[in-house]
Order: C-alpha cells, then structure tokens, then sequence
C-alpha cells in the first residue's frame, strides 16, 4: 500500500488485491453491524439505496445500540440523559443510514474500482457493474509515468490503484475513520499508549497477545495490520485533501 | 480523559453569560458543541474536519485540535441549541466524539 497523493482525477494510492478485499470486507461487516444495531433494513442488492432512503422517513424510537464500537459510531449526544435520547431520536437513523451508505461506497471503490486510462469514472454510477476485469488496472501499465515510491515487492502481488475522486474524498475519509474507531474497540485500544504501542510492535513485527484484554497474538498482528493500513490510508488522503482545501482558499 | 484542566475550555463569553444579571438570559443563554479527545482520530483529519465543516482558519482549527488532545476537549461552536444539534450530528458524521450542552453547565460536570 502507498500512500494517497492528489492527481487531476483525485487521490490515488496503489493497493494490493489483498488490502482491497480486507479493507472493503470489513468497511461492509461494519455497515451490516450497524444496520442491525440500529434497527435499518436488510441490504437490498438490487436497489442498495432504496431500503435506506425509506428509512429515513420511518419513525421510531431508536434504541441505544449495545455494542460497545456501534456506541462510538452512534454516541450519546450530552450526559444529560433527556437531551441524549431526544437527540439520538431525531438523528440516529439518519446517522447511521449516511455511515452506512459511505462504508458501503468505500467498499466498493476499493475493491471494484473502475479506472480506465482516462481516470476515475465521472460520476461514479457505474462503479457497481464494474467488471472484473477493469477492476484496477496492474502497476506496470503506468510504468512510464514514473512508478510510486514505497513498492513493497516481496509479495509478488500486483498493487492496483485505488483513485478517489474529490467529491467521493470527504465519504472516505470518513469510512476510514469508522473502521479505524470499530477496529481500535475490538483492539481494546483506549489511550494513545495503547495505539503507540500497537504501531510500534506492528511495524517491529513482535506483536504479542494483550493478556490484560485476553486478546491472542494473532488476532492483535491481523487487526493491528489493519489499524495501521487504514491508518496510513487515512493520513495521507486526508493531508492531501487539507492541501487542496487550503489552496482553494488562497 | 480523566486530567483534564477544565479552565482551558472556558470560553470568555461563557464567563460574560454567566455574570449577566438579566432575567432572560437563560432564554437566550447559548449552547456549546464540545469535542472530545479521542486516540484513534487523527490530528490531520481533525483540522480537517474543523477547517473544511467549520470554515475556520488553519490558525484556528489547529488551536482547537491541539486543545482537544491536550486538554481532552474543547468547545467548537456556540449557538443556539438547533444550531448545536446540526453540528454534532456532523461531528459524529465524521467520526468525532461530540457532545452539546448549555454554555453554563459544563464544568460543574466534572468532566
């Protein structure tokens, strides 16, 4: 994985087949989890925004979603109990209906991103009939254009670039950050030693097991992977749609 | 979370609602987003989400980021209270920890 610099079609970094199928597996098992925590319908593969726009007009009380990592996505709005409720009334089908659609979008730029020479499809509406066989096209078809830095060769695997258009740019930088939030909860990582210290071991390769949070050494090297990777993926997007917002400004 | 110096994230104008002596002014007293610390959010994406949602200036957005990590919090808009409930539903949007509350509470919280 490289990271994200701005291009005239967007941001684009080059991903492995893996990272994009990881990356866009969990982006969609965080957005099942949240429509199940927050009582949204089913996903309806023929018309993926019908169920959810439906919603939005639904009426209801919410409920306080019980798992600990949908509560960060969807937390109490004050500690006054009254204003919290009232609160997560008024927005939480809607919030958690936009995150939804944004995981769901993330996912499927990255692992069915459809580029063709040209740059990112315009609109962005095709991208779901993408076929395969446009999905990303291989590094050395760009060879002449300078290649990236930072190619990991070991693996032999072919990275793809994965190009975010600077309208989808905010939805992803977002995506990213609910999968960063829900995979530091199942990593129990709760002070910024915490993070440090998974950082450190990741990129020394010692990850061990937590046995305070009875987390087993391999689940911490997958899950911390993943931190990391949606981590420098985030970092580098979002720096990179920093600059461009401040040059607009001047 | 715990060590937070509470005196940071007074705002002046909270101080001068305080004092205020009209009878009315619990009408009129605003409400506050705060911003919580959180360890996971990045400070890039942070000012990011201050400059580009906001409109505040580099200068400020980075005095407020660096206020929530290092204080733990910090108050990002006043207004009246529909206005703070846009806000932090945006916030939340984006991924922060968001809360809202009467300008004057706050600190007796303890948090």
């Amino acid at each position: 994985m490289t990271p994200f610099h701005a291009t005239a079609g967007g941001y684009e970094a080059y991903w492995r087949g893996t990272e994009r199928v990881v990356l866009a597996g969990i982006a969609r098992e965080i957005a099942a989890m949240l429509r199940e925590q927050a009582g949204l319908p089913e996903a309806d593969a023929s018309d993926p925004d019908g169920p959810l726009a439906a919603t939005v007009q639904s009426t209801g009380t919410a409920r306080i979603p019980d798992d600990p990592a949908v509560r960060r996505l969807l937390p109490d709005a004050s500690d006054d109990d009254a204003v919290a409720t009232e609160f997560r009334h008024l927005t939480q089908t809607d919030l958690a209906a936009a995150k939804v659609r944004g995981l769901e979008r993330f996912a499927v730029l990255v692992d069915a991103v459809l580029v063709d020479a040209d740059g990112p499809d315009p609109d962005g509406q095709a991208d779901a009939e993408a076929q395969p066989a446009a999905a990303g096209r291989p590094r050395g078809a760009r060879a002449e254009q300078g290649d990236e830095e930072g190619e990991e060769p070991d693996s032999g695997e072919l990275s793809t670039a994965v190009v975010i258009t600077r309208d989808d740019a905010p939805t992803v930088a977002a995506a990213l950050t609910d999968l960063r939030l829900v995979v530091a909860q199942r990593l129990g990582l709760e002070t910024d030693d915490d993070v440090e210290a998974i950082h450190g071991d990741v990129m020394s390769d010692s990850v061990a097991a937590d046995l305070e949070r009875d987390v087993d050494a391999e689940v911490r090297r997958y899950w911390g992977g993943i931190f990391l990777a949606a981590g420098l993926a985030q970092e580098s997007l979002v720096g990179a749609m920093l600059d461009d917002l401040r040059a607009r400004r001047g | 979370m715990g060590t937070v110096t509470v005196s940071t994230a007074a705002p002046d104008a909270r101080i001068a609602e305080e004092t205020s002596t009209d009878p009315s002014a619990s009408l009129a007293d605003p409400w506050v987003t705060i911003v919580w610390n959180d360890p996971v959010n990045l400070m890039t994406y942070v000012a990011y989400v201050f400059e580009s949602y906001f409109g505040y200036s580099p200068q400020h957005a980075r005095t407020l980021m660096l206020r929530v990590h290092n204080a733990g919090r910090a108050v990002v808009s006043t207004g009246p209270r529909e206005r703070m409930e846009v806000d932090v539903q945006a916030m939340h949007g984006f991924g922060l920890w968001a809360t809202m509350q009467r300008s004057g509470d706050g600190e007796a919280a303890g948090q």
